[in-house]
């Protein structure tokens, strides 16, 4: 770590304006350009003494980073970069770290509407939450594992989520609703490795555990009517479900096996670094691009897997209501990473670049007219997923043109957690999270009571903050707002 | 990032292990779990380095399984389990995610260890484990991976210090 966190960020930091503070390149040596933090004045101050701002400061010596190191109001402490961080490198000089990503490649969350309004599954929910305990495959072993046979996944690294519906996970139209498609294009499975293909072979269709979860929603408002009707969101009381998980372990292999070649690459690019993890290597280099397609491959797999989990959540929904099959209408509104490296092209200073956009706990933000959000929703910009906690609300926005010009069109990607998982099961110790979230009429399942503590509303920021200072930043603006119903954890 | 006092229920977890562990008996192994917002993590300690990997190995399994393996019954499976590393750092970090990556694989949870050699540029064990599914899950569940952030090995002629955060 290069230098140690102030107690108070505000002697350091310059506020912009309400939500916007800068963090100077004087501020440590080797930062190669200021860092920008995206928050309210109550979250700087809540961050008196983190190490997240450090890590913004260390984010910014990365070589061929441009503009500025960027972080999310979610920002929270992190490994090498923080939780809500976005770096943009120059392709042509600039590096690729695989910290910078993250070991959950593809780490995202998809969005699903359905046609059942609350009052129609209300007597069901306990059954339904069951069924998808039951049917999506959680926590660790072979509890969180498929049975049957082994799955050739050369497929999924290939094709993402298209090869998901080809092989039986879902409908066509399902694609046409996922960020790139499902599919990034410069995946190359080759550079998967065996032991990464063993790991993630069983775990296809797999949520995970730690902040993984399945949710059961009802919409709560709705406050872009326009925008609302183009993702399909028609009214307080819609049924709609969220999935967070993402490469599994193949994902943390690919991030694991690249971290050690990139260490042992560093000196041979001359490359010092204030903090290990953000090992890295140039780009254009035979290590930069082996990452690279490991990584969209893993991101590929990540595709598949929210893909397949789709498929058998429609089938627990349609063995729980019953028939006629045609009754019950689950669709995609979206899938978004929030831990990718993507090649971009966007504006710095006036000029044209190629770039590799690094979001770690950060998801993408297209606005109206771009022509990388799907067709149906280009009028309106790309839908953006932002998960609360479990016993409050999670929050649908879309990307605004504001996204664009400061933060390579991205914004926040969660609530961001202020409890450390050790303060939460103090602070919870003795309270049944079950209990009291049965109490507020939410149905829990998960495997563990403390991973329960762990996650609970009490560990994170109140997820309506981060979105305010979003839109107050003009960078993303809030269509409706979702309350749980039913959770499933790992 | 603050080691856990004698107040703090882990360090009672690592008393407890101490005593329960012939192969530690005597020793001054331990662990203690690191605080960290997002994530988690472990400083452990040994009279040598061998001691000191080890007792981090059971810390790892710790925080996923929410107590100590050596608690839990069930046949046990033999596997030798060798990494390579430039450094003392990398060795740690290679030894673990090897442990991750077997119980990922072969559902193992290691409960002891016997080091053949533990000094770069190598580490090789025997480590014995059960089941998985002999084993409860009360704790946080999955570890995702081991990171480099934070990460530490100090080694003196009679006490090895090490500190790891995990990704969850």
């Amino acid at each position: 770590m290069g230098k140690n966190a102030p107690q108070n960020w505000r002697s350091v930091l310059k506020q912009r304006d309400a939500v916007r503070w800068e963090l100077p390149a004087s501020y440590m040596p080797g930062m190669r350009v200021p860092g920008m933090i995206y928050a309210d004045e109550a979250m700087i101050d809540a961050m008196a003494g983190d190490m997240a701002i450090q890590q913004v400061a260390n984010m910014a010596t990365l070589p061929g980073i441009v503009g500025h190191a960027l972080a999310m109001p979610d920002i929270h402490w992190g490994y090498g970069f923080p939780i809500g961080g976005v770096a943009a490198m120059r392709v042509d000089d600039g590096v690729v770290s695989p910290g910078g990503v993250g070991f959950d490649i593809n780490c995202g969350v998809r969005l699903l509407r359905t046609n059942l309004h609350e009052r129609a599954v209300k007597g069901s929910l306990p059954e339904i939450v069951n069924q998808l305990f039951r049917d999506v495959p959680t926590g660790l072993g072979r509890r969180g594992k498929r049975r049957g046979r082994p799955t050739n996944v050369e497929g999924a690294l290939a094709e993402g989520a298209a090869w998901a519906v080809e092989n039986g996970h879902g409908r066509p139209e399902d694609i046409t609703a996922i960020e790139a498609g499902g599919c990034l294009p410069n995946a190359d499975p080759a550079e998967v490795s065996d032991r990464a293909r063993q790991r993630g072979a069983p775990q296809l269709g797999t949520l995970g555990s730690g902040n993984h979860f399945l949710e059961v929603q009802a919409v709560e408002t709705i406050a872009d009517e326009k925008a609302a009707h183009a993702f399909g969101i028609t009214e307080p009381g819609q049924i709609m479900l969220s999935i967070h998980t993402g490469s599994r372990g193949l994902g943390h292999q690919v991030c694991q096996e690249f971290l050690g070649t990139m260490q042992r690459a560093l000196a041979h690019y001359g490359i010092s670094l204030p903090d290990k993890q953000l090992a890295c290597a140039p780009i254009k280099s035979p290590e930069g691009q082996a990452y690279l397609g490991a990584m969209a491959a893993a991101a590929n797999f990540a595709f598949a897997n929210r893909q397949a989990i789709t498929e058998r959540i429609r089938r627990a929904f349609q063995h729980v209501l019953g028939p006629p099959e045609s009754a019950i209408e689950i669709g995609v509104v979206y899938d978004v990473a929030h831990n990718i490296a993507k090649l971009e092209r966007h504006r710095v200073n006036g000029k044209e670049m190629d770039l590799c956009v690094h979001r770690k706990g950060a998801t993408r933000a297209l606005p109206a007219g771009d022509p990388e959000v799907p067709a149906k929703y280009r009028a309106v910009g790309q839908p953006v997923l932002i998960p609360g906690d479990m016993g409050r609300y999670s929050y649908i926005l879309v990307g605004e043109a504001q996204a664009r010009r400061e933060t390579f069109a991205s914004t926040c990607h969660g609530a961001g957690r202020v409890l450390s998982r050790g303060a939460a099961k103090r602070k919870l110790a003795g309270v049944d999270i079950a209990k009291l979230l049965r109490g507020k009429g939410i149905v829990v399942r998960a495997n563990s009571k403390a991973g329960l503590a762990e996650e609970a509303s009490e560990a994170y920021k109140d997820v309506r903050d981060v979105v305010d200072v979003v839109e107050r930043s003009g960078i993303a603006r809030v269509v409706a707002r979702v309350r749980p119903l039913g959770v499933i954890k790992g | 990032m603050q080691r856990h006092t004698s107040k703090d229920a882990c360090t009672t977890t690592v008393t407890s292990m101490e005593a329960k562990n012939s192969t530690l008996a005597g020793s001054t192994s331990g662990y203690a779990f690191l605080e960290h917002t997002a994530d988690v993590g472990v400083t452990a300690w040994g009279p040598d380095p061998s001691a000191a990997f080890a007792a981090a190995a059971r810390g790892m399994f710790a925080i996923m399984l929410g107590g100590e393996p050596s608690d839990r019954t069930g046949p046990a499976t033999e596997y030798t389990v060798e990494v390579t590393g430039d450094s003392w750092p990398d060795l740690l970090v290679n030894w673990l995610a090897e442990l991750l990556f077997l119980m990922s694989v072969e559902d193992v949870v290691a409960q002891a260890y016997e080091f053949a050699a533990c000094a770069p540029p190598s580490c090789s064990a025997k480590v014995t484990g059960i089941l998985l599914e002999n084993s409860d899950v009360s704790g946080i569940g999955e570890i995702k991976a081991v990171t480099y952030h934070q990460l530490m090995v100090e080694i003196k002629p009679s006490h090895t210090h090490v500190q790891v955060i995990f990704d969850i």
